[in-house]
């Protein structure tokens, strides 16, 4: 079944159709949630919080991609989250020790082509875990920035409309956050396939 | 170690917004041309492209357990069943049960008021014994035979020392005749024969007696609560020695089976419909409170 038949049906209150599509976009939605708050726990609750709201919000939405209005509801749920726990500190979502253990294999490899011994997905889940080490450190609004456009593949405009925020200060927040992860990953350049090993020095 | 973020926010800008291909062709060659004459823009160019592309080798991740939403979480109000079907529910079973355990009680109370009879009989064989031996008593030679059978009776059956003393005082013969003609006055007014033949054979009765009318005699004894005056008249019937006063035993039996028979049936034969009733009753009623439960669920 074609997901604007599901979206029609789930608009109708069919719950089955719904819950057909959040399976089929539940890593999407949480992987989102994930890096925009890097603990494993909240980021379940924050997928979890954005679903129900997008089934009681569904009559709103007005075709489109239903992927990027997911996007933006899971969006704003942890921006909503992150804020509140900038008002209490006690209910940090910070799991230092947890960042290497949440993430396992699952993450990437598109850097390797062909099948990858095991030194290889080692070396892929290294630079991995460097990555989202770098982008966890981001503050929140780089972040979120970064995540939509340079992991999930959303346009300044669509960003924009996500984060409440102009598409200048989309464009600004982006640049930063980009130079200031190239920074973080040159900490650990030895981790870098020697095509994305960075250059402190210019090779002209 | 040089840092990208040291350079200028309108030049990271410029590289970010290049990268992406958002800049309008004007801007682009301006900032091409720009690239060739200043080699640290170039080289950030290089190393944010670079890291666009590993940020971008990100993979989606797994969630770790599923997000589709339970009717709870839905905000679906959920539809139990209404508390009069279940109630409905729980007295229809309950009255289907009961009716069952009245069926089971009337089966053994019918049960037992048929073999009560025959339980009777059994004590008051000896009872009975007594009227119909005084009655054949007529007949010097049967009542000579017949007195120590009497006392052999009365001896083994101690019930028999329950008996009024008139009847038990069987060897006077000459009272015996008064007595069977007023007993079978007594019985006609009392056991109402269902026809004249009946009358005709209890006069047949006073008439003669044989060990085989003897037998039958103490068939008829069948009657419970018969006393021993009115079985001796009964008995007195049999002692025609006529087959007609057997057939007419016989025919005694079915009379009061349709006496009792009918209301025990009658009461059964209404359980039997309650049960049905009621069974179908509490099945459908539990079938509606188990879809509704299911669809509410």
């Amino acid at each position: 079944m074609e997901e604007s038949q599901l979206i029609a049906m789930a608009k109708e209150g069919d719950l089955d159709a719904f819950n057909r599509l959040v399976l089929s976009y539940q890593n999407f939605v949480y992987s989102i949630a994930y890096r925009m708050m890097y603990a494993e726990d909240a980021a379940a609750d924050a997928s979890q919080e954005a679903f129900i709201l997008a089934y009681r919000k569904i009559r709103s939405h007005r075709g489109g991609s239903f992927k990027a209005w997911l996007a933006r509801i899971v969006t704003n749920v942890c921006l909503d989250e992150l804020r509140r726990n900038k008002r209490h500190p006690e209910d940090s979502l910070e799991e230092e020790g947890e960042f290497s253990e949440g993430l396992d294999a699952s993450l990437p490899g598109p850097m390797i082509k062909g099948d990858p011994g095991p030194e290889r997905v080692l070396e892929q889940m290294e630079v991995a875990q460097a990555i989202e080490d770098c982008i966890r450190h981001l503050p929140e609004e780089f972040r979120a920035v970064l995540v939509l456009v340079d992991v999930q593949g959303f346009g300044y405009k669509e960003s924009s409309s996500m984060l409440k925020r102009s598409i200048g200060t989309v464009k600004s927040r982006l640049a930063r956050a980009r130079a200031r992860v190239r920074d973080c990953l040159q900490r650990s350049k030895e981790l870098l396939p020697d095509a994305f090993r960075l250059q402190d020095e210019v090779l002209l | 170690m040089r840092r990208t973020s040291d350079l200028s926010q309108r030049e990271l800008r410029k590289i970010s917004t290049y990268l992406d291909g958002l800049l309008t062709p004007q801007e682009a060659d301006a900032f091409e041309r720009s690239l060739k004459n200043d080699e640290e823009l170039a080289w950030a160019l290089a190393e944010i492209r670079k890291t666009k592309e590993l940020i971008g080798s990100l993979s989606t991740l797994t969630a770790p357990r599923s997000f589709a939403l339970s009717p709870e979480m839905a905000g679906l109000r959920i539809t139990r069943p209404s508390p009069f079907l279940r109630y409905a529910t729980v007295i229809a079973m309950l009255a289907f049960t009961l009716t069952i355990g009245a069926d089971l009680l009337l089966n053994m109370a019918g049960g037992m008021m048929r073999s009560a009879p025959a339980m009777e009989v059994m004590s008051d064989m000896a009872l009975e014994a007594a009227p119909v031996e005084a009655v054949g008593g007529e007949e010097p030679p049967a009542a000579a035979e017949m007195e120590p059978a009497v006392e052999e009776f009365a001896a083994e059956e101690p019930a028999a020392e329950s008996m009024p003393a008139s009847e038990m005082e069987l060897p006077d013969d000459a009272a015996v005749p008064a007595e069977a003609d007023a007993d079978d006055e007594e019985l006609q007014s009392m056991a109402a024969p269902p026809d004249d033949g009946g009358q005709l054979q209890e006069t047949k009765a006073l008439e003669g007696f044989t060990e085989e009318s003897q037998e039958e005699g103490f068939t008829m004894q069948e009657e419970p609560e018969r006393d021993t005056e009115d079985a001796g008249g009964i008995s007195a019937r049999a002692l025609d020695g006529d087959p007609g006063a057997n057939a007419g035993i016989e025919m005694q039996e079915p009379d009061r089976g349709q006496v009792e028979a009918p209301r025990l049936w009658a009461g059964i034969s209404l359980l039997r419909a309650a049960q049905i009733l009621l069974g179908s009753l509490a099945l459908i009623l539990a079938g509606f409170w188990l879809h509704q439960r299911k669809s509410g669920s």
